[in-house]
């Protein structure tokens, strides 16, 4: 389970908290939505939850373990995958990227190499495993991204806006990823504008001026739900 | 009119980056000046701060008094075989009593005429020996001085050729090489989104920093190999080229391989410079600029101006980076390699390099400084 406890975050130099008082919990097997227009706050909480940023004030635990005592012990369970372009390698090919991500992860060849032949068929990547990122559509760096988060099999994963910038096909392709996951007991926590994205998740919470103001079941959010839909959400 | 449009707004674009303002104005406004400054400290033959050194056989003892009044700081080293002497770097020069029959004096002078300050002392030498013995009214029979330079000339002038242009070549290639990788390995991966990412994984900063560190160094000595097997084989066909003697002519292949095995403490401590450039700038393009004046830097302390002398050098250019390495290639060159300064010289570039990874694992952990791009 991730608990997190009264998250703060200002940068220097702006005046208004990027977070505050963040609290939440994401049970473990759950999927949750994250939520929030522009400058909410998700890219930050995703990189306090991937420890690339430290938080002001606030604990985050893991299965009752404080980051700030072991920040090894939730790296070893953690995956993200970033928001923007799809922060992979150009020159190496997508094998390579994905073996590079577990292999700083500390994982063996003989625990990824299965996994790798079983991600390459799910993501369909058969064609371009072999290939220079350089040479590879959006959708194809996305879902090669998607297995280089994969390829450790973490427990927790976590998903900054996944389909940012993808065709409607890639979307779906991304949709059925998430889904799967679910089935199969990951414990997710992506960030999202789309309407019908959020819709594959359990719960979803919404950012609002570095604030949790809403967070709710997703049949909350289908029609006669009670919840109002955010107008920043795509349909 | 379209292409005055474009032209205004690049310069606009150009302008407002205060990078390129620091590039184009003030490192050629203030750095070379300073530099030239500084170089011009470095004292003068007329007032070496080290005692010019005379070998002199004991028939030739005569001539100190003669010989002082013309140094303002002189030292007699009394030996059977002053060319030896000055062969093995312990005198500047060499002087030996011909026998004569008689009337006539007959001097040799022994010279290393790679060596600026044992050219002038042999200038200077030969000039009071001149006016001494043969007075106002010069007679040209009771006076021989036979030059004797310690080498040919043409190994003389390939030692020269060499000692000028190996450090430098060195310095300057090694330099922008390894930090142009550097600066790839680090703003490069901000810039190309790529860093978070790897943060995110379970490896630690330092580990980090050291990779690439690391990496950079590799391409670095990369660069140093093939500088020196480039210039192995153009002086083995073209001997031309390092001044009528191959490279392998003036030093022998172990000794080229101690000049890249020292170059490899530069190599890091460029590395570890670049790095820490690197993740401090925003973009490559601000990371190249800072590094400029690292090359400019590296190619004036590599030039010899200081520590030209490969047998005479201020122990304090041993405390500078690059100075002290290219000091120790110019006395590989002349077969002057020192132990103590080899050694020395590796220490102080290994310190350099252990404060700039420092300064790199601490910029790593600065989230304001990952997150400037």
């Amino acid at each position: 389970m991730l608990e997190l406890r009264g998250i703060c975050k200002r940068f220097p130099g702006k005046p208004d908290a990027v977070l505050s008082e963040v609290s939440c919990t994401v049970r473990k097997g759950e999927t949750v939505a994250l939520v929030g227009e522009n400058g909410a706050g998700k890219s930050t909480l995703v990189r306090i939850l991937s420890q690339i940023l430290r938080q002001d004030a606030g604990t985050v635990f893991l299965d009752s373990v404080g980051v700030h005592r072991d920040p090894g012990y939730m790296k070893r369970r953690t995956a993200t995958l970033f928001s923007g372009e799809s922060s992979l390698y150009d020159r190496l090919t997508a094998r390579e990227n994905i073996v590079y991500h577990a292999r700083l992860n500390g994982i063996r060849k003989a625990h990824y190499e299965h996994h790798l032949t079983a991600l390459i068929e799910e993501l369909s990547l058969s064609r371009y495993i072999d290939d220079r990122v350089s040479t590879f559509s959006r959708g194809m760096k996305q879902r090669t991204a998607i297995a280089r988060t994969l390829i450790t099999d973490p427990e927790f994963i976590i998903l900054d806006e996944p389909s940012s910038g993808l065709d409607i096909i890639a979307i779906e392709s991304v949709k059925a990823i998430i889904s799967r996951l679910r089935m199969n007991g990951k414990t997710v926590l992506f960030s999202s504008h789309s309407l019908d994205e959020i819709l594959c998740a359990q719960r979803v919470i919404i950012l609002h001026a570095g604030r949790i103001v809403c967070d709710s079941p997703v049949e909350r959010f289908l029609p006669g739900g009670g919840e109002d839909i955010p107008s920043y959400l795509r349909d | 009119m379209k292409l005055l449009i474009l032209l205004k707004k690049e310069l606009i674009d150009q302008i407002r980056d205060r990078r390129m303002i620091l590039a184009a104005l003030l490192m050629p406004a203030v750095i070379v000046p300073l530099l030239l400054v500084f170089m011009t400290l470095e004292p003068s033959m007329g007032e070496a701060r080290s005692p010019v050194r005379v070998a002199i056989d004991a028939e030739s003892i005569g001539l100190q008094e003669i010989i002082s009044a013309s140094f303002t700081d002189i030292l007699f080293i009394r030996s059977h075989t002053p060319g030896e002497i000055v062969r093995d770097g312990g005198a500047e020069i060499g002087i030996a009593s011909m026998p004569t029959d008689g009337e006539r004096e007959s001097f040799t002078l022994h010279y290393d005429p790679a060596r600026r300050i044992s050219e002038l002392a042999y200038a200077r030498v030969h000039s009071v020996l001149q006016s001494h013995f043969t007075g106002a009214e010069p007679r040209t029979d009771s006076l021989s001085i036979r030059a004797a330079p310690i080498r040919s000339a043409p190994l003389n002038s390939s030692l020269l050729t060499l000692s000028l242009l190996l450090p430098v070549f060195l310095m300057v290639f090694s330099a922008s090489t390894t930090m142009s990788s550097a600066i790839d390995l680090s703003s490069g991966e901000k810039e190309r989104s790529t860093i978070e990412t790897l943060l995110s994984t379970n490896i630690s900063r330092t580990d980090i920093v050291a990779g690439k560190i690391l990496a950079a160094s590799v391409v670095g000595i990369t660069a140093v190999a093939a500088l020196l097997t480039g210039m192995i084989i153009s002086s083995w066909a073209f001997p031309r080229i390092t001044g009528g003697v191959s490279l392998l002519g003036v030093i022998s292949l172990p000794s080229i391989f101690l000049i890249g095995a020292h170059m490899l403490f530069c190599v890091l401590l460029f590395a570890s410079l670049g790095l820490a450039t690197g993740l401090y700038s925003k973009s490559v393009k601000e990371g190249t600029v800072l590094t400029l004046p690292v090359i400019i830097l590296a190619s004036a302390l590599s030039s010899g101006l200081i520590g030209g002398d490969p047998y005479v050098f201020d122990p304090v250019f041993l405390a500078i980076p690059v100075a002290n390495a290219s000091y120790v290639i110019r006395s590989i060159l002349y077969g002057n390699s020192d132990p103590a300064t080899f050694m020395l010289s590796i220490l102080v570039n290994s310190l350099y390099a252990a404060v700039f990874f420092a300064a790199g694992t601490y910029l790593m952990g600065k989230e304001t400084v990952i997150s400037r791009s």
